[in-house]
């Protein structure tokens, strides 16, 4: 989001307190460097505490190793899947009227409200050794729970809704005469999709693959539930972290921390590039 | 390449959107539908670019019922009326994009698309901002982009819905000129919507005029204006006053204040029969003195408006709920100047051109 | 599925993946969690939820994500209130920061939060000269909480702030009103709408977080145990039955408060005319 200053502020014209202002300003940023800034820090000074060899040699771990590739591997399955999913379902709610749109929609912002430990709940409780389908599956030599999959499915109930709706929003204020006109000019579906529908929504569909992959790189609850913390087959980054940390090996902890912490700065900046990408071509288009 | 319209209904849940409708449109024609908005001429129009689908009716062009088919299947150009041109592409690319979506084997070669795209933007005077984007253009340049984008296809039959409704006053004025002159270039069947009449008499050949989901009339511009068909048509075409009364003897009296008309071919008709007057300001005369029995009013306002002078007079001692507040007059300036009034002043009325409604029914038109 | 005519393509591809893929990832699994609960008798269920130790974690649950969103509710307005309308300077990065409990990953900020709150973490020991320990009390999970939930007011709140017409207050001032009037009876009441939904955000977040609290808690039962690390629990102690029903509980509220959400949302739009 985007804030500009007011050009002129009206309670702060000459005669008016001045108190106040200095105050709040004041006061935002304190919160925001003990809160935000303070921690972020601290993981990254909390990493390095022992020295840079420690640091490089907590990262170096075969462990360490698994969890970042298993990280990865939930990532690129998880968003394309979402993806594709949440252009279907812009696409659907934002551009045809039918009955149950409502309900579709607060549908898909369900996984949003719910606590991810039922997330992960739930799927040991269809695909558990006492759910609905999970002894079928173990006899497959399948296993889903304590298993690759289960991580998978968890990691993608939670983020289901991050691309969906920021292109439901963003498409219903777009409008679809342009795509109308495509059609009226003789356009077949899949060119319609690729010249005009995806180029007009490429920036809020970047932001929402940004905060999905965040969320799929990151989430730890429901993931928690599911995996079975078993070390180089089913732990991804975050529960490494925990692990470590629970073994009171705290400077190891912060190490791989600090990794997830970089991401995390890394997506704030994608943000704020998308943000501003986005901000300028909405410029161009209402100049 | 006519376009005919069958009995066409359309709703949208209880919304009747348009209620029987039926129109012939000839080859070559322009056509502009005119009404208030919600009355049913944007729906009627994309009905007949496959845009919408019809509950009820057919629809044929050019001898072919074409009531089921999609838009791609008609050969019909159409404009939207916020234009939807492709923000991310060039007003080249724009224009090109219905030739580049065309199948492998009917789409031409690169070089003739870009032969046709030029032509097109000198057709539309455009070609200097090929390589601009929607957004660095006025209103009336993207306006004519959108033309000769849906122009690129060669379409049998041109739809344009309220080609000038985003624009200003001035540029307005001058691209329905240039409408008028480019549809006289082309002769493709067009029809256009709108809600100005002004408009609607300017460019086109005929006008279908439309309220509430139902074609009220359709006619010349003259024949709209002149001979409206409906009290409807009579207030929605140009200003008109309405006065409310029952015939007595040889005048409408609206209630103590008698105005010396009646309808032509009445004479048959009883006296206290309600008939309705609508007189639009031109076709009134005022005389300073007058040895008729002319009704007499007040002048209480008076405006120059260039080529003509705007009055309100009141009708005197006489307050009765057949007549309108204040009637309004116009006065070509040397009539003005020749009366020489001033506010205040005491008139006499007399109307030169009426057009009669009986109990809202179309009666007969003519002086008198 | 009844709609309305568009010449547009795709609806039944669209709809076809949308509601195949919400059955498959959101719907059944949901409803497993309710079938499972009805393998329960009433008895049992009354019994599991009125343990005392689950009554525990309800109440610390609720109370610290209400602690916390209150607390967000005045910080995350005062961010918001300077954001938009005070110059400051690295203004972009201030905001581009503020979202960072959307993108750090839960644990990480488990673990520091533990660390710099501990008793003899940077902050923490600062409190426990004056006698207050935060880490592995309840206050410790409120600190973990307002973490998570200062960005949901912040971004509810920023928007409509921004929208309000400069002309209101010019228009106060015309005719008088001092600035703090303004405020009151001007500025403020418009942001109200915006304030609960941010309010309401932040509480239902709080309710399930559970990776930046249990590092922080203690999870002493009774005492800073948490709902969802209870369900958790049950779970490696194998009692299905009683995380189902503790679950579904929490689903319940989940529900309610997305209900709220969904009904504050129509009416922050209402009162600023906007999507």
């Amino acid at each position: 989001m985007h804030t500009q200053t007011l050009a002129l502020d009206r309670l702060d014209q000459p005669g008016a307190r001045q108190w106040p202002r200095y105050v709040l300003t004041g006061l935002a940023i304190f919160i925001i460097g003990l809160f935000l800034l303070l921690p972020l820090a601290a993981v990254l000074i909390e990493a390095f505490s022992e020295g840079w060899d420690l640091y490089v040699q907590a990262i170096n771990d075969r462990y360490t190793w698994e969890a970042i590739k298993l990280t990865l591997l939930v990532a690129a399955v998880v968003v394309p899947l979402n993806t594709v999913f949440g252009i279907a379902a812009a696409w659907m709610i934002a551009r045809f009227q039918f009955t149950g749109r409502g309900a579709l929609t607060t549908l898909i912002d369900l996984p949003f409200s719910i606590s991810p430990v039922i997330a992960g709940l739930i799927f040991v409780l269809v695909f558990g050794a006492h759910g609905w389908f999970g002894s079928w599956f173990a006899e497959q030599g399948f296993p889903i729970i304590f298993a690759v999959p289960g991580i998978i499915l968890a990691t993608l109930f939670v983020t289901v809704p991050f691309v969906a709706r920021e292109l439901i929003p963003l498409m219903q204020e777009q409008g679809s005469e342009e795509e109308e006109a495509a059609i009226a000019l003789g356009a077949g579906s899949w060119t319609m999709f690729r010249k005009i529908t995806l180029p007009k929504i490429k920036w809020g569909l970047l932001y929402g693959i940004i905060l999905c992959n965040a969320r799929a790189m990151g989430e730890f609850g429901a993931v928690s539930v599911v995996s079975g913390h078993i070390r180089g087959q089913t732990n991804t980054l975050p529960l490494h972290v925990e692990i470590l940390y629970n073994e009171y090996n705290f400077t190891a902890a912060f190490a791989v921390a600090s990794l997830l912490a970089g991401l995390a700065i890394l997506t704030l900046v994608l943000k704020s590039l998308v943000e501003w990408q986005q901000a300028r071509s909405l410029e161009r288009a209402t100049q | 390449m006519s376009i005919e319209v069958r009995n066409i209904t359309k709703a949208f849940d209880d919304f009747k959107a348009l209620d029987n409708v039926s129109l012939n449109v000839d080859d070559g024609e322009l056509v502009a539908l005119l009404g208030p908005s919600g009355c049913g001429k944007t729906t009627l129009l994309r009905m007949i670019a496959g845009l919408d689908f019809v509950d009820e009716g057919e629809v044929w062009l050019n001898g072919e019922n074409v009531t089921g088919k999609h838009i791609k299947q008609r050969g019909v150009g159409f404009v939207f009326q916020h234009y939807a041109l492709f923000g991310h592409m060039t007003v080249f690319e724009n224009v090109a994009f219905g030739l580049r979506v065309l199948k492998r084997n009917e789409r031409p070669s690169e070089d003739q698309i870009r032969k046709r795209v030029h032509e097109l933007l000198d057709l539309v005077q455009l070609d200097w901002l090929s390589k601009r984007f929607p957004a660095q253009l006025s209103g009336g340049q993207r306006q004519r982009v959108a033309l000769a984008r849906a122009l690129a296809v060669e379409p049998k039959f041109l739809l344009l819905d309220e080609p000038f409704g985003a624009l200003d006053a001035n540029v307005r004025k001058e691209l329905r000129r240039w409408l008028r002159r480019l549809h006289d270039e082309l002769h493709v069947t067009s029809i256009f919507v709108t809600h100005d009449q002004e408009e609607a008499m300017e460019v086109a050949s005929r006008i279908v005029v439309m309220d509430k989901g139902r074609i009220e009339q359709v006619g010349t511009p003259e024949a709209v204006y002149d001979r409206p068909a409906s009290p409807f048509v009579s207030s929605f075409i140009g200003n008109v006053n309405v006065f409310h009364g029952r015939l007595q003897g040889g005048s409408l009296d609206t209630g103590g204040w008698q105005l010396p008309i009646r309808p032509p071919g009445s004479d048959d008709v009883g006296d206290d029969t309600p008939y309705a007057a609508y007189i639009r300001p031109h076709d009134f005369e005022l005389l300073k003195s007058t040895e008729e029995k002319l009704p007499e009013c007040r002048v209480k306002f008076i405006q120059p408006m260039g080529s003509v002078y705007r009055l309100e007079v009141v009708p005197e001692h006489a307050a009765s709920d057949g007549l309108p507040e204040v009637i309004d007059v116009e006065l070509p300036r040397r009539d003005f100047r020749a009366l020489n009034l001033s506010v205040g002043e005491r008139v006499y009325l007399r109307a030169t051109e009426t057009h009669w409604f009986e109990a809202g029914q179309p009666a007969v038109t003519g002086p008198r | 599925m009844k709609r309305s005519f568009s010449i547009l393509p795709g609806f039944r591809l669209a709809s076809g993946i949308t509601l195949f893929y919400l059955s498959l990832l959101v719907l059944i699994p949901l409803c497993a969690l309710v079938w499972k609960t009805t393998e329960l008798s009433l008895d049992e269920l009354v019994a599991t939820l009125t343990n005392s130790r689950v009554l525990a974690s309800f109440r610390v649950s609720i109370l610290t994500a209400l602690a916390a969103a209150l607390i967000n509710l005045f910080l995350g307005f005062v961010i918001a209130w300077v954001l938009v309308r005070y110059p400051m300077p690295f203004k972009r990065l201030f905001d581009a920061v503020i979202d960072l409990p959307f993108a750090l990953p839960t644990a990480v900020a488990g673990i520091v939060l533990a660390a710099l709150y501990a008793p003899d973490g940077w902050i923490g020991s600062f409190f426990t000269e004056l006698g207050i320990r935060i880490a592995y009390t309840p206050l410790g999970i409120v600190v973990a909480l307002m973490f998570i939930g200062l960005p949901f007011v912040v971004r509810t709140v920023e928007p409509v702030l921004q929208d309000l017409d400069s002309q209101l207050e010019e228009a106060a001032q015309s005719l008088g009103a001092s600035p703090w009037t303004i405020f009151r009876r001007v500025l403020f009441p418009p942001l109200i709408p915006a304030l609960l939904t941010g309010f309401a955000l932040a509480f239902a977040r709080g309710l399930g977080e559970y990776g930046s609290v249990i590092f922080i808690a203690g999870n002493m039962p009774m005492v800073s145990e948490i709902v969802p690390l209870l369900i958790i629990t049950k779970l490696e102690q194998y009692d299905y039955a009683g995380a189902t029903a503790i679950g579904l509980m929490m689903l319940v509220v989940a529900f309610i408060m997305l209900l709220v959400i969904n009904m504050l949302q129509a009416w922050t739009r209402k009162r600023t005319g906007k999507l």
